[in-house]
């Protein structure tokens, strides 16, 4: 890898050195990123009410089109 | 820094205003030193269990348009706090990883994700996956890569 010098390279919009550097040494493995927003945030939701997490759980990965071989 | 993965089953948890623990957890990374990263294919993924939660009673109808606006917004380049994975980069493994483990073809693409960005992060950080499907997390620790369940986050034994 030759990453020391990338995240230099990569035009700045504000984000972390850190996610400039991932996303450099990513692209030398072929892979391609988006970087966060520099403001961006999570929204919380309002109001939050009770929901049965385990149910859900078994719901989303039953869904999931697993294939058993 | 560590770099917190989430699948789409995370996503669904994060997104559903009932649990509102985990996206209270990720409000708090930018400012915690930490990442949030999800694989783009977890939009559709995570919009079709929302849509399904509709289906089986556990959201209303308000509830469900709420949790899909958040999510549409949060990948919106222009407003997305997430570092996003093209699953298009990522899936050339992914047949290798569809037969080696039992996991499904989503779960190979999540997989192929983490283990390319594992090997790219910078040094003194860590990768955490944060999904609730046992399969992927038993491949995930397989190839030595931690997971946990999205109602973990935030535990002291993992913050440790």
């Amino acid at each position: 890898m030759h990453n020391s010098t990338i995240h230099v390279q990569l035009e700045r919009r504000g984000a972390p050195d850190d996610l400039y550097i991932v996303q450099g040494r990513l692209a030398e493995v072929g892979v391609r990123v988006r970087l966060p927003a520099p403001t961006a945030h999570f929204a919380p939701f309002d109001p939050p009410l009770p929901i049965d997490a385990d149910e859900w759980a078994e719901d989303i990965v039953s869904a999931r089109g697993r294939i058993r071989r | 820094m560590r770099y917190y993965l989430f699948d789409a089953s995370a996503l669904v948890y994060a997104y559903t205003p009932a649990l509102p623990g985990v996206l209270d957890f990720m409000r708090s990374l930018p400012k915690g030193g930490c990442r949030a990263v999800v694989c783009d294919t977890a939009l559709p993924e995570a919009v079709i269990q929302l849509i399904s939660g509709r289906s089986n009673g556990r959201l209303t109808a308000d509830q469900l348009s709420e949790a899909i606006a958040k999510l549409r917004r949060d990948f919106l380049p222009a407003t997305s706090p997430f570092l996003i994975i093209e699953a298009s980069s990522v899936v050339g493994g992914t047949p290798d990883y569809f037969q080696l483990y039992d996991i499904s073809p989503l779960a190979s693409i999540v997989l192929g994700a983490a283990l390319a960005l594992r090997t790219s992060l910078p040094p003194d950080s860590d990768l955490v996956v944060v999904t609730v499907d046992d399969n992927l997390s038993n491949a995930l620790g397989a190839e030595g890569i931690v997971s946990i369940a999205p109602y973990q986050l935030g535990a002291p034994e993992i913050d440790a």
